[in-house]
């Protein structure tokens, strides 16, 4: 196998989840999922080899919704998507079809008020009906960035309603399931709902897992797999694929970048070229691991200009100094900035939300750090620090 | 080749066997892109890439090169079929680039993707000709892949806007069945930017521009393409190579100009190509301009600043001549460098600042209708002066005509343009560490110039990368060609280091008495007199003739009575001749000047044990082993011979090289002490140690040894030399391995043949040296 950063991996040559797959499985014969993960940790791969390989009683549909920006174009799509497979079973005439002829879904001409809603309904409807020995699986991909996309073109009210619409075609097809999976969290794009005084709660009734990068085992695994894909010399392979896989903090992404750039640079792989190597790519400026977004999406996420301003602290103290530290002490750290902050309460709020978007992690203790090495290591970098 | 091949060479339009044939710098690339296509073709995995360079620098060349060797594999034929997109071609919409990839399929692959089903699709609706096509293509593929090439990816995202690369990055997502390689000048927004549908992709492989190595290659390919071999040898010659090197800088390593410069060099006559070179420039200029566009006007200043440069330029140059702030000069440049217009290099602290694209000179050039300065420098570097005139005597065209006054006229006016493109790399190549390209820049400037110290120069960078023998040639050049004394003195001194370095100690010996020969007490002395004596105490000290190094190193000491090497050197001359308290008083006197000096303390340790001053001695060697790395091997040498030395008494003896290997073992320094006791073997045999004392010390080392894996084989060979020393038998040498042998004939300065290799079968060689 080739190395293939950005690339598109054949579900068999997904390394190491097969465990969490299982899971997933087994918990979506209970209920529907909402998979969280950073980015560039394979999420979709993962969603990739699901699809790929499901058991035999589900049947899965999988949609890239990062594209979608209004409740329109997410229904028009989910019509499609769905007229493709009931046309395996040769259903010449169905409700959604109708009404997406009726409102010329092409066009912006609508004759109802939620037209959308109809057709997202009735093609979901359509589907479930026609399945007999098996059950409907959607895996939707990026469903946050849609939810936000809508929001942003059609307003809050009807990113609530999208969301509640899911909910609503859960509750009442109980064999149905969806996957839903987002690199940014689908809380912050609830936090906008809500401060928009929208109460919903539309997926109180999915599990959320997390996706975390690989077991070292498997790590070195596939860094291995790609060593020898690329036909790389190396004086001792086991040596190398272990230094790759710390290196890149056990992200496939990582991993896939690093022995690329070996072979693209020409270099055996040797502990100390690896070194090297990932300490170019973390100051390059064309950014090839696609790290910046971890500073750029601050004030995205965290919109107030003083949580920002908290955020960039506490990564910036955290970044220097390796150790993890208690509340009390990022406390004391914030007031020795010579910020005026005196609310206890407010950090914990962000620190707890830095925790849900990856940043951080709390020890046994208690005490935050950076969840992700090669993450703190970038900051200092970035940050000057 | 073919006439047209010179200046309008488009690579995809090209003969492919020649495309191979040409072909430098990016095998292992090329070889790495077709693999992957391979894997995108026949398996799940699915790449996608984007080569990355600015004009010229050879994108479509090397696309057309996996396009070539993918379409010949048999084996792909049947998995992998290709879209190679025209790239002047323009797509406002995802349905649009979905014909267009469809057309490309038609043109390829007539019988499987006819035109006439297209042709029926475009009568409907475009959301309908968008479905059908999707759905058509992903049946159509269901068991195979579609490769598309698509070059000047930015104009193609620029076409599709946001909406269209979305649903483009959507039906490669949702339908794993393409792969692409693309191409563009730049990393730009539409892959860099994390809301970009594209962010993150493609692999994105920058193209580096030739060296100058690879553009010798690149002529020579050429060369021999058009069966001209007088071109070929010429090109490796020192001579043939610093014309290329002073071409590189005019074309910056950029593919195409080599391309079109080559027409020049591989033609007997220039006559048909001074128009297509200007035909070339002027086909460039509309593209350029446009580029020049995008720019602020400062910026576009910069640019055509740099574009009337002849090298790089500084910030504060440009500030001057355009009359603006440094620092507002230099952000510019700074975001003229994202932007892809402009690198720099370092030169010490300074940045220099050039164009990405020489290309853009010329196009900048065109417009003012005079003589192409990048012509009239070609002319000037690659043809000497006199042969200049007699082209311009058998030139018929107007234009040729022109160019060749102008560089005639260039010549007389300043100085040869390869000299100074070669020193640019040699000061660029030492500054990055890279001693192959500044010895072949230093080779090219000795020949060029044929002066004494370019010689010189050459040779000391020789002598860095250990080719003594190469080195000396260049000083014995250099001795030729010099004519003062005092620097044939200096050359004679640089000789004599290299010829002790490889060993020739005698020819050394001769070469420092040429240094020194001048000096007396009524001529002022010169640094090189004391290297001379230096050199000649170091040289005689390796043939072991201790008394007349000592004076050697005593003339030098008169000279300069402060350097910290000369008294320890003349303190271990004493040493050897068991001078030890006069040996003292050196190593004092050494370390008064230079305290931390391990090479000092070390021999001041091994004669104080010597002198039975043990607890001093030891004492003062824990100290210094400590701090040491183990690269003073000669000092374990010192110390080992010490203790045969000090003490014919067996418990002693024992007691002694107990405490020097816990002490190295401590010290993490075993390995050093064991090559240490390996080389002392060689004082050893000059040494007046009686019989006894050997064996004491043999029996000594082999007990202590046992128990320390690190000392095993030092201790083996150390124990079969002693028993040579005894003996004076090589058959005793039979008990080791044939490299431990050689290690032991080296150590006791013997044959390094052994007797049955030896023409005359002889049973003992001579010591080297003597």
């Amino acid at each position: 196998m080739k190395a293939n950063p950005g690339g598109r991996i054949a579900p068999e040559n997904v390394f190491g989840r097969d465990r969490l797959i299982e899971t997933i499985w087994e918990r979506l014969d209970q209920q529907c999922v909402l998979i969280n993960a950073e980015r560039r940790i394979g999420k979709t791969s993962i969603i990739n080899k699901m699809v790929a390989s499901p058991p035999d009683k589900w049947f899965p549909i999988y949609q890239d919704l990062e594209r979608i920006h209004s409740a329109a174009d997410f229904a028009s799509e989910v019509y499609h998507v769905v007229q493709q497979f009931l046309g395996k079973w040769k259903i010449v005439a169905n409700a959604a079809q109708r009404i997406y002829e009726d409102h010329e879904f092409s066009s912006v001409k609508k004759k109802t008020k939620k037209p959308w809603k109809s057709l997202l309904v009735s093609s979901i409807e359509d589907l479930v009906n026609q399945q007999t020995a098996q059950s409907l699986i959607m895996f939707w991909d990026e469903v946050p960035y849609m939810i936000d996309n809508i929001r942003k073109t059609d307003g809050e009210q009807v990113a609530a309603e999208v969301l509640d619409t899911l909910r609503s075609l859960r509750q009442q097809h109980p064999d149905l399931r969806m996957v839903f999976t987002g690199s940014i969290g689908l809380h912050h794009v609830l936090a906008g709902l809500h401060d928009a005084h929208i109460a919903t709660a539309p997926v109180n009734d999915m599990f959320s897992v997390e996706v975390t990068p690989l077991a070292p085992a498997d790590a070195e695994s596939l860094a291995q797999q790609l060593l020898q894909g690329e036909q790389l010399d190396s004086s001792n392979i086991e040596d190398a694929a272990t230094a790759i896989a710390v290196e890149a903090d056990f992200f496939p992404f990582y991993i896939h970048h690093i022995v690329n750039g070996l072979k693209t640079d020409g270099l055996p792989a040797e502990p100390d070229h690896i070194e090297q190597l990932v300490a170019r790519h973390l100051v390059d400026a064309n950014d090839p691991w696609e790290l910046a977004h971890f500073r750029t999406r601050i004030p995205i996420y965290y919109t107030s200009d003083n949580d920002a301003k908290l955020a960039h602290m506490i990564l910036d103290g955290l970044a220097v100094d390796s150790q993890p530290r208690d509340v009390a002490a990022l406390l004391e750290e914030v007031r020795l900035k010579g910020i005026e902050f005196d609310d206890r309460e407010n950090l914990l709020r962000v620190l707890r939300l830095m925790e849900r978007d990856h940043y951080l992690s709390r020890t046994l203790e208690g005490e935050y750090e950076f969840r992700f090495p090669l993450i703190r290591r970038w900051w200092k970098l970035d940050r000057g620090l | 080749m073919s006439n047209d091949f010179i200046w309008r060479f488009t690579p995809s339009r090209t003969n492919p066997v020649l495309l191979e044939n040409v072909f430098v710098q990016r095998e292992s690339l090329l070889a790495n892109l077709v693999h992957k296509v391979e894997e995108s073709a026949t398996t799940g995995n699915k790449h996608h890439v984007l080569l990355i360079g600015p004009r010229g620098i050879g994108k479509t060349h090397l696309v057309s090169l996996v396009h070539h060797r993918v379409t010949q594999d048999q084996r792909l034929s049947k998995k992998l079929r290709i879209a190679w997109l025209n790239e002047d071609e323009t797509s406002t919409s995802f349905v649009q680039l979905l014909a267009r990839i469809y057309r490309a399929l038609a043109e390829a692959y007539r019988k499987e993707f006819p035109i006439e089903t297209l042709d029926e699709l475009l009568q409907q609706s475009p959301d309908e000709v968008e479905r059908q096509l999707k759905k058509l293509l992903v049946r159509d593929f269901a068991n195979k892949t579609l490769l598309v090439i698509v070059e000047n990816l930015d104009l193609l995202f620029e076409g599709l806007r946001s909406e269209g690369q979305k649903q483009w990055r959507s039906f490669l997502q949702e339908h794993p069945m393409t792969s692409v390689i693309a191409t563009s000048q730049r990393l730009f927004s539409g892959v860099q930017e994390r809301t970009k549908p594209f962010f993150g992709f493609f692999t994105p492989i920058h193209l580096h521009p030739l060296t100058v190595s690879d553009a010798v290659l690149l002529l020579q390919r050429i060369g021999t393409e058009n069966g001209q071999d007088e071109l070929v040898d010429y090109l490796q010659l020192p001579e043939g190579r610093s014309r290329v090197r002073a071409l590189h800088h005019l074309a910056g390593g950029n593919h195409r100009i080599y391309i079109v410069l080559s027409g020049f060099i591989t033609r007997d006559s220039l006559e048909e190509l001074a128009q297509p070179f200007e035909k070339m420039a002027d086909e460039l200029t509309p593209y350029y301009q446009e580029r020049m566009r995008w720019l602020s006007p400062q910026q576009r200043q910069i640019v055509e600043f740099l574009c009337t440069r002849p090298s790089p330029a500084t910030p504060k140059e440009i500030a001057k001549y355009l009359l603006a702030a440094e620092n507002t000069i230099s952000s510019q440049l700074k975001k003229l460098s994202e932007l892809g217009y402009v690198f720099s290099q370092r030169r010490g602290r300074e940045s220099l600042y050039e164009l990405c694209e020489p290309l853009m000179r010329l196009a900048s050039e065109v417009k003012q209708r005079g003589t192409l300065r990048l012509l009239v420098d070609f002319l000037r570097i690659w043809y000497r002066p006199d042969r200049l005139s007699v082209m311009l005597q058998e030139a018929q065209g107007e234009s040729l005509r022109a160019h060749l006054m102008a560089a005639i006229s260039a010549c007389s006016d300043s100085a040869d343009p390869r000299l100074a493109a070669i020193q640019l790399d040699i000061d660029r190549a030492k500054s990055e560490g890279r001693l192959d390209d500044e010895l072949n820049a230093l080779e090219e400037n000795a020949h060029a110039t044929d002066k004494a110290r370019d010689w010189y120069k050459y040779g000391v960078g020789l002598s860095s990368a250990g080719r003594f023998e190469d080195a000396i040639d260049c000083i014995d050049r250099a001795l030729e060609l010099v004519s003062t004394h005092r620097l044939s003195g200096l050359y004679q001194c640089f000789k004599g280091f290299l010829l002790f370095e490889l060993r020739a100690y005698e020819e050394a010996i001769h070469c420092f008495d040429e240094t020194t020969q001048g000096f007396d007490e009524t001529t002022k002395a010169l640094p090189e007199d004391v290297f001379g004596w230096h050199g000649k105490g170091e040289a005689l000290y390796a043939l072991q003739r201790f008394e007349k190094a000592g004076d050697c190193f005593d003339k030098a000491l008169e000279i300069d009575s402060d350097d910290e090497v000369i008294w320890c050197l003349k303190g271990e001359c004493l040493a050897k001749q068991h001078r030890h308290e006069d040996a003292l008083v050196c190593f004092r006197k050494s370390l008064r000047i230079k305290p931390d000096f391990p090479q000092a303390e070390f021999a001041l340790s091994a004669s104080l044990i010597a002198m039975e001053k043990w607890a001093d001695g030891i004492k003062l060697l824990r100290d210094v082993l400590q701090r040491a790395s183990g690269n003073d091997e000669g000092e374990f040498e010192a110390l080992v011979c010490a203790v045969h030395v000090t003490t014919a008494d067996a418990k002693r003896i024992r007691s002694l090289v107990n405490t020097l290997t816990d002490i190295c073992e401590k010290a993490g320094l075993l390995a050093p002490l064991g090559r240490g006791l390996v080389r002392s073997l060689r004082m050893l045999e000059s040494d007046p140690v009686d019989n006894e004392t050997f064996q004491r010390c043999r029996d000594a080392w082999l007990e202590v040894g046992a128990g320390h894996e690190e000392l095993e084989v030092s201790v083996r060979i150390y124990r079969v030399g002693i028993e040579y020393l005894i003996t004076q038998d090589e058959r005793v040498f039979l008990d080791l391995l044939k490299s431990e042998r050689t290690i032991l004939r080296q150590a006791l300065g013997l044959d390094a043949m052994e007797p049955d290799e030896r023409e005359d079968g002889s049973s003992r060689g001579h010591p080297s040296g003597e």
